[in-house]
């Protein structure tokens, strides 16, 4: 009797079906998400730490973090519009075709015939751009802060990492066009890394040992750019390079939290906050003697540091990522505006017997151009090594332990600063008017030896000069940091000076010109 | 229990170990070996000049397709090839000299280097003399520098 009393209660088969079917959108979510909305501070933790790809970051951040005047966003700015060159990287490939007698119609094809083909190259193309810029802004903003010192030495070299990965996707994407452009500044490249034939040469021992020949044909897959060569840079381009980019780019995130957070002061006063999110609630919830704050908002670091840290914290949710998204959406609107403005070029197909004339890299490896005008080797191959090989050791050669997160905290490095880039900057100009007026040991020795022009050329002068005036600094006040801020200086104006004058100043057979409307026909 | 110094445990310790890295060294080293292009499509290409008696004394040749200048003076017959040996550009005969458009290389009559950054002269190409007396250029194989051939009919 009582089964049946029950089987009458029991809802039939078909009416919870439907029951299910009616809650579905709302049980999906459930699943989904196990939390409700993040409406409470605890369900905005919630929604940070139980999602995949937002909990990357921690739960509450440090207002610190919100300053504009101290990241400048830099490093969002350059994940941002990787993000942007990915996506927009996969559609192009839909009907790019990397072959010898497709690949320039087909990127022509994309550019003139397909539906926002145009868009989608010209936002790649400056997308490159930007993002190149965006590195570079943000390896600058994170050594004059100090934020390379422990505990983030290591970062700092994953950085550099990202920083080569990031110039190498450019260089390869530079071929894929295949137009005279794209044609000759490959060969350039790819000669350069065959350059170290000069220095085996002048020791002769290229025909037992050709470290440059290999390097070469390891990249072009043939003694000549050509069918293997577009091949190899797709797939460098395209898988490779984008991996191992994308692998680095999740340790550099990772670390940034393993190590604490990013770099502060360690002593942050409420006027240095100013413009920042503010959260009230932050005072009470981690009152400053009881040490109570929470395991997910752990940091590393001094004790002054971490005490008076959880109640300078914001939520992370929403504060932290209504920053991110702004700053993808600017970098976005610039693309689109910069895309609408000015497209990417695309010169005739590429013609293998006559040159383009100048054959010019893009901007951002002009100053190596420039280098590489003196001798192929040092410009191409070890003055860009060694610079690369300074800039990664640089947290394990200074290990001064000052002020992190502040531009400029004394007026030391300010002044070692200003000079060094006054020092710089006169030392390149003079150089370069010398070696425009005058020309180099060739001109006045026709039968001097290659080795000593590898040896003494205007880079290896500016090179030596840029040490020498490092090693100085470094005597005279007894501060490493004060020497690496000597040749870091020293370096970028370099960077700033050769990338101009070579963009700028040089025209057909790499000839000074005062402006390229003085380029002689050709 | 007294362990020993050099158990069988302590051995299979480290070289299990010891197998699984040389065995992935191994392996990465032959895949970089696969990278290696060992297959070069570069063709050789011999140019047919035809009899020695078309290239008179003074005469000045230019295959622009091949980069190369055919030249014939009193001592002989000569070719130089355009490829400029400092990064790879292609320069231009301008009936003195060669000029890179890259990075300001210049040459001179011969091939030497006179100005810019490269760093050895112009390769020379080796003409040879076929039985049937025709000549051919050999994009294939270079000759020292200055070597001019003879050839008589």
């Amino acid at each position: 009797m009582s089964n049946q009393v029950e089987n009458d209660k029991k809802p039939s088969g078909l009416d919870t079906f439907l029951t299910n079917l009616k809650h579905l959108p709302q049980s999906f979510k459930d699943a989904a998400v196990r939390h409700g909305p993040p409406s409470s501070n605890r369900a905005a933790s919630q929604s940070v730490f139980s999602n995949l790809f937002l909990h990357i970051h921690s739960v509450r951040t440090h207002r610190y973090n919100f300053k504009k005047t101290f990241t400048a966003g830099l490093g969002i700015a350059s994940a941002a519009s990787f993000i942007i060159l990915v996506i927009t990287g996969i559609l192009l490939m839909i009907y790019y075709k990397p072959s010898l007698l497709e690949a320039y119609n087909s990127i022509k094809d994309i550019h003139f015939a397909v539906p926002g083909g145009r868009l989608m190259r010209n936002i790649h193309r400056w997308g490159a751009h930007i993002m190149v810029l965006a590195v570079f802004l943000h390896m600058i903003r994170v050594f004059m802060t100090g934020s390379y010192r422990h505990p983030r030495q290591f970062n700092w070299v994953v950085g550099m990492v990202l920083f080569a990965v990031t110039l190498g996707l450019s260089f390869t994407g530079y071929l894929l066009p295949w137009d005279q452009l794209a044609y000759w500044a490959t060969t350039i490249g790819a000669q350069i890394a065959g350059s170290p034939v000069e220095v085996t040469d002048a020791l002769g021992i290229t025909k037992i040992l050709d470290v440059g020949g290999m390097q070469m044909r390891l990249l072009l897959g043939a003694d000549v750019v050509g069918e293997e060569a577009l091949v190899r840079f797709y797939f460098l381009h395209c898988i490779l390079l984008p991996l191992i980019l994308t692998t680095f780019i999740g340790v550099h995130f990772w670390r940034i939290r393993k190590d604490g957070g990013m770099s502060r002061p360690s002593v942050i006063t409420e006027d240095m906050l100013l413009g920042t999110p503010v959260d009230e609630v932050a005072e009470m919830a981690f009152p400053t003697k009881n040490k109570t704050y929470g395991l997910m908002c752990l940091v590393k670091g001094d004790s002054n540091n971490v005490k008076n840290s959880p109640k300078q914290t914001v939520q992370s949710w929403p504060n932290l990522f209504n920053y991110e998204m702004a700053i993808f959406i600017l970098i976005l609107a610039i693309l689109i505006v910069l895309s609408f403005v000015s497209d990417a070029p695309l010169k005739e197909a590429a013609n293998p017997s006559v040159p383009e004339n100048p054959a010019k890299a893009p901007w951002y490896f002009l100053g190596l151009q420039e280098l590489v005008s003196y001798s192929a080797f040092m410009g191409g191959v070890a003055i860009p090594g060694l610079a690369v090989l300074g800039l990664m050791l640089i947290p394990f050669l200074d290990k001064t332990r000052n002020e992190s997160g502040i531009w400029f905290p004394d007026k030391g490095e300010k002044s070692v600063f200003k000079s060094s880039a006054i020092f710089s900057a006169i030392v390149i100009l003079v150089t370069l008017v010398f070696t425009v007026n005058f020309g180099w040991l060739r001109n006045w020795f026709p039968h001097i030896p290659q080795i000593i022009i590898v040896l003494v050329n205007p880079g290896t002068l500016l090179t030596s000069l840029f040490v020498w005036w490092s090693l100085r600094i470094l005597n005279k006040t007894g501060s490493t940091r004060l020497g690496a801020m000597a040749i870091f200086t020293c370096f970028i104006i370099g960077f700033v000076i050769l990338t101009y004058f070579a963009y700028q100043h040089r025209g057909p057979n790499w000839n000074f010109y005062w402006w390229p409307s003085l380029w002689p026909a050709h | 229990m007294e362990e020993k110094k050099n158990s069988r445990r302590s051995f299979i310790s480290k070289f299990a170990p010891a197998t699984f890295w040389g065995s992935l060294a191994v392996w990465g080293g032959s895949l970089l070996k696969f990278t290696m292009p060992t297959l070069l499509p570069q063709e050789t290409k011999k140019i047919k000049l035809g009899m020695p008696t078309d290239y008179p004394n003074g005469t000045i040749k230019v295959f622009e397709k091949d980069r190369v200048v055919l030249f014939s003076d009193s001592e002989g017959l000569f070719a130089i090839s355009t490829i400029c040996t400092h990064l790879g550009c292609v320069t231009k005969w301008t009936g003195k000299g060669f000029d890179c458009p890259c990075h300001g290389s210049k040459f001179d009559s011969l091939g030497e280097v006179v100005r810019g950054p490269a760093p050895k002269a112009l390769k020379w190409y080796k003409i040879d003399k076929l039985p049937s007396g025709q000549l051919s250029l050999n994009l294939g194989e270079s000759v020292d520098f200055g070597k001019k051939e003879q050839f008589y009919v």
